[in-house]
């Protein structure tokens, strides 16, 4: 049923996928003959602020934790207990619940080496997914999809419904949108001037405006069929940024958009103080944002097709720091859900009693989990990773 | 008319030989409109006219010259009215805290609205890329200030230095409550330090991320900071509280002392890698979006030989030759702002309603005095994606198409009618009025039993004061009892005849036998008969808005309850009767003046429900109209204005693009024949969108 679109898809691209540049930039290696899954679709949901992982994810049992959060730890009756040792914050029931059914992996301990507390230098490295040092300013979706690995069929290789390009930057299909309505309204206000080919790499503002326009149309284009072609359903969402731009990712996934990662995102995690009314409220939003994606995702039948992600700059200090709050800190745990994922704790805990200079030292690597998902979704083989994490049942 | 295509051939060749000839010593119109763009917002035909002809120099002065530090429409005036009492306000209940936040978010947009007129009526575009320009850089957002006050008063501090010395930016910020508290910096204190500002202003303010510092001069910066916050009870402004200061030895930035906020800024701004960050900074505001090493250097080196005068600097920049140089022309992305302001400017469109203009901007990532986040706005191509892009569309047909958004308003300009002021209180001279109470603690220790009340808008003889902060204790250990008073509010009208104790702004008053020989002997009549009349008042006021209480006790704390505090304070109005006599006044109670309280509309909103109601009748009267100095009714006027020679097609495009535009195919004179179509094209076309 797809098929028809796509052909029109790659016509609007005056290409057939045969013309797409193949050349295999070093490190990157597509599998090859393998039956690749296919339809996979990855919902990153990024934390912005810097989330506490440790009131997210609590050590409960850890007489190290009571020490270091006097004030604004959380107490094991007010928290879900996830086993002996371990508690989700008590705002996020619906986490608990994909816990319950196995469908949610937290990953702890995610972090990097030579940590950095710059909340743009930070999102910075973790959005391009080359450690600390590097400057590369491409997305690591962007640098995975790049050379003909993007999956395919695909109407649009990334979509982000919320905050900068992030992981998405860089060259490829990557489109941005709010929420469908506004977007089929002023969609056609764009003057009609479609290029045959998108240009390279943009080198000059001008042409990164005229990529831009193109690519709205092109996309717009294929998106805006689908949503006319469709019935909406009602789904409940939050009424929050968070739950508006998730219901606007579930609506698109429903009209049959084809697209392997949308990108999504909710501010406020910057608790330098009075942080636990504020984190408990975002906590709750994401947990129900969350659990509203998972229920959309059952009703229309593509659960098992979708992986979400959360992730933040930095975690926070381990320790509070008397202003009901905490500072910019290094490592947290991420969450990945979904129903094919494989439920339980993954990565390593991060021991309480070894801090360094106060501040939590990352056991797993961010560069791994990413190397779990691109082998996981799409067989793609990441030359950034030691090992990748398996974070999904054979597929 | 119909003209050959060899016209049309030779009529761009000739303009790209006026280019290639133009210089330093006469400004052509595209060298005039470069100009004005990149200083200012867009560029109207009379602004082109004005400059053509000058030289570099001369064009890049008049520019200058413009610059003010005042606004050339006034703001609000609540930005410099009244402090709200903004701590105690939900004590008053849920119809007035939502009342109270309700204002203040009109009150924000009335401020944003003011701004986006402001930018397109000024004749001095630069000082308002200038402000915005300090406003992203020293990002802050009312999201987490909420109060509207703050940020009026904060971009009146931005626009005073906008074009003066960034030393005068540096420190007053690190005094400015809005960032103050936006940073956390009111809670930065010496025993538990909160790295917030101190990291920031080192990394986002100065020196620039990885630009020679690390975590431990982030951790002594932070230190210095602490105790440099907004007061508490009297008017929220700046305040320094040493016992939160850690005066401690710090080593900062290669440096060791006991250093404080002023030394911090004085540190960082001496430290030999400070400038090019600002300098690159500015670099990719007006020049291009590829800062020059070797350029950044030189004017780093220069900037520092002026004392971080703005002036010289900016003066040197828009005088380089990266400036002028024709390869840069384009480089830059229109901010939303600068894209909306600068086609109502370049057009002479004038719009009837300026918050809607704000709100277009927001639509488009750019709502003002809401940056995302401390980092301030995206820049450059991080402002155009696929979303933006159709955003950014959509507004400007709604320029081009003459068919304002409903929230835009139509040309028709109509002024607005400023928000109505407080009702007259009323009461007669010999009446002691209050317009609210705020009880903010209430204590009791083994020694005794306190209470701080807040008596706000106080009027006695004449005078008004903002607030009288009134601390009641009874200890019964030490044996004594009394009143402490803090004149800080009220000052310089109220117990002109008393002395604070040492340098602090509270006065004590212990209503025993013999006071007036002693304590009060050198006290006048007035201070005396506003002593009586606070004591023999304050039981009933307690009384009544005892319920009020601004705080609730911590864990572990005990509260006496109100009875309790009204007996103790009966007691010792009994006593102070008996020493200085009672008062004549008759108390007046009430919210006479809400708007003082911040709590405009109070008269109409009987409970959350009418909030709604009050809230569009209140903002449409806080509309004000966005109107050019020059207007005009339609394009075919706006064409004849333009500077003369050539197509209409090219004068058009000359005056609103910086490149050329791709025809793709499309004969330029075929559009030229409809001169709103002609505009329509250009401003819809990609090219618009850089400057």
């Amino acid at each position: 049923m797809h098929t028809p679109s796509r052909r029109r898809f790659l016509s609007a691209l005056g290409a057939g996928a045969a013309s797409l540049p193949l050349i295999t930039m070093p490190g990157f290696v597509a599998a090859v003959g393998q039956d690749l899954p296919k339809g996979k679709t990855l919902v990153l949901i990024e934390l912005a602020g810097g989330n506490d992982g440790l009131n997210t994810v609590i050590p409960v049992t850890d007489p190290a934790y009571r020490g270091l959060r006097p004030e604004i730890g959380i107490a094991a009756a007010d928290a879900l207990r996830l086993d002996d040792d371990t508690a989700l914050h008590g705002a996020m029931r619906a986490c608990a619940d994909i816990w319950e059914q196995g469908a949610l992996q937290i990953v702890e301990g995610v972090g990097y080496p030579n940590p950095n507390r710059s909340h743009f230098r930070s999102i910075e490295i973790w959005n391009a997914g080359q450690g600390a040092d590097s400057l590369a300013r491409d997305g690591w979706i962007a640098s995975a999809f790049a050379d003909g690995r993007a999956p395919q069929p695909a109407d649009v290789s990334g979509l982000v419904l919320g905050g900068e390009m992030g992981p998405l930057s860089g060259d490829g299909r990557f489109s941005a949108m709010r929420d469908e309505e506004t977007f089929l309204e002023t969609i056609e206000n764009l003057p009609h001037m479609r290029h045959a080919v998108r240009p390279e790499r943009a080198q000059s503002p001008l042409e990164h405006v005229l990529r831009t326009y193109d690519s709205a149309q092109v996309t717009g284009d294929v998106i805006t069929r689908k949503l006319e072609q469709s019935s909406a359903r009602h789904f409940e969402f939050p009424d929050s940024e968070l739950g508006v731009q998730l219901r606007t990712a579930a609506r698109l996934l429903e009209a049959g958009v084809e697209v392997p990662v949308l990108k999504v995102v909710q501010g406020g995690y910057d608790t330098h103080d009075n942080q636990p009314d504020e984190h408990a409220f975002l906590l709750a939003d994401l947990s129900a944002s969350m659990g509203a994606f998972a229920d959309a995702m059952r009703q229309i039948g593509l659960w098992d097709d979708v992986t979400i992600v959360t992730y933040s700059e930095f975690g926070r200090t381990a320790r509070e720091n008397g202003s009901y709050g905490t500072d910019h800190g290094t490592a947290a745990p991420v969450f990945v859900a979904g129903g094919q994922v494989a439920g339980g704790f993954g990565g390593r805990r991060v021991a309480l009693d070894q801090l360094v200079d106060d501040d939590l030292v990352h056991t797993t690597d961010y560069r791994d989990l990413y190397a779990g998902l691109l082998q996981d979704l799409w067989g793609i083989t990441s030359p950034q990773a030691a090992q990748a994490i398996k974070l999904h049942h054979r597929v | 008319m119909k003209r050959s295509t060899f016209v049309l051939t030779a009529s761009v060749i000739a303009s790209f030989a006026g280019a290639a000839v133009a210089g330093p010593a006469a400004m052509t119109p595209e060298e005039a409109r470069h100009l004005i763009s990149r200083t200012g917002f867009g560029a109207s035909p009379q602004e082109i006219k004005a400059l053509t002809g000058l030289s570099y120099k001369e064009g890049v002065a008049a520019i200058l010259d413009t610059v003010n530090t005042t606004p050339s429409t006034p703001m609000p005036d609540w930005v410099n009215g009244p402090d709200y009492p903004e701590v105690y306000i939900w004590t008053l209940g849920q119809t007035a805290q939502e009342l109270f936040f309700t204002n203040r978010w009109m009150e924000i947009e009335e401020l944003s609205g003011w701004w986006m007129s402001e930018m397109v009526a000024t004749p001095s575009p630069l000082t308002e890329r200038l402000t915005l320009f300090w406003h992203d850089h020293f990002a802050t957002s009312y999201e987490s200030v909420e109060n509207a006050q703050w940020m009026g008063r904060q971009n009146q501090f931005f626009r005073a230095h906008a074009a003066g010395n960034f030393a005068d930016l540096a420190h007053g910020i690190l005094q400015d409550p809005a960032m103050l508290i936006y940073l956390s910096n009111i809670e930065n204190i010496a025993e538990s330090p909160n790295e917030n500002l101190g990291r920031e202003f080192l990394e986002l303010f100065t020196l620039g991320e990885g630009r020679g510092y690390t975590q431990a001069d982030v951790e002594a910066a932070a230190r210095a900071l602490t105790g440099h916050s907004i007061a508490e009870l009297s008017a929220p402004v700046y305040t320094f509280y040493p016992e939160d200061h850690d005066d401690g030895r710090k080593s900062l930035l290669g440096q060791t002392g006991s250093f404080d906020a002023a030394d911090l800024a004085d540190i960082a701004l001496a430290h030999p890698e400070f400038g090019p960050y600002i300098v690159e900074k500015l670099w990719r505001a007006f020049i291009s979006d590829q800062p020059d090493p070797a350029e950044v250097a030189r004017l780093s080196t220069l900037w520092r030989e002026h004392d971080l005068e703005l002036e010289p600097l900016l003066r040197a920049m828009l005088l380089s030759d990266a400036f002028w140089a024709p390869e840069n022309r384009g480089r830059l992305v229109k901010s939303p702002v600068v894209l909306i302001a600068g086609t109502l400017r370049s057009l002479g469109t004038p719009v009837e309603n300026s918050t809607g203009l704000a709100w277009l901007a927001h639509d488009m990532g750019q709502a003002l005095f809401f940056p995302p986040n401390v980092g301030g706005w995206p820049e450059g191509v991080g402002w155009i994606n696929d979303a933006s892009a159709t955003a950014r569309a959509t507004t400007l047909s709604y320029f081009a198409f003459g068919e304002m958004d409903d929230d835009v308003g139509t040309r028709t300009p109509m002024m607005a009618a400023t928000s109505g002021g407080s009702a007259p209180a009323e009461g007669g001279p010999e009446d002691f009025r209050v317009g609210q109470v705020f009880t903010v603690d209430l204590e009791q220790t083994d020694a005794g039993l306190g209470g701080l009340f807040v008596l706000y808008d106080v009027s006695f003889e004449g005078q008004t004061w903002r607030s009288l902060p009134i601390w009641v204790e009874a200890n019964t250990q030490e044996d004594y009892a009394g009143y402490s008073i803090l004149k800080a509010d009220c000052r310089p009208t109220c117990f002109r005849s008393m002395r604070g104790e040492e340098e602090e702004d509270w006065i004590w008053y212990g209503p025993w036998e013999g006071a007036l020989e002693d304590d009060l002997s050198a006290a006048s009549k007035q201070d005396i008969r506003l002593l009586q009349a606070i004591a023999g008042h304050l039981p009933g006021l307690i009384e009544i808005t005892g319920d009020q209480m601004a705080w609730k006790p911590g864990p572990g704390e005990t509260m006496p309850g109100i009875g309790e505090i009204v007996a103790m304070v009966q007691d010792l109005a009994d006593e102070s009767a008996d020493a200085i006599g009672s008062t004549k006044t008759t108390l007046v109670q009430g919210l006479r003046a809400p708007g003082l309280l911040g709590l405009q509309g109070y008269a109409e909103v009987r409970d959350v429900d009418d909030i709604d109601g009050y809230l569009e009748q209140a903002e449409q009267a806080r509309i004000r109209p966005a109107i050019p100095q020059v207007t005009y009714a339609t394009a075919r006027e706006w064409l004849n204005d333009l500077p003369a020679g050539g197509l209409d097609s090219k004068r058009a495009a000359a005056a609103l693009l910086a490149v050329p535009r791709q025809t793709r195919g499309q004969r330029e004179e075929l559009i030229a024949e409809d001169v709103d179509a002609l505009v329509r094209a250009l401003i819809l076309s990609p090219e618009y969108q850089v400057h």
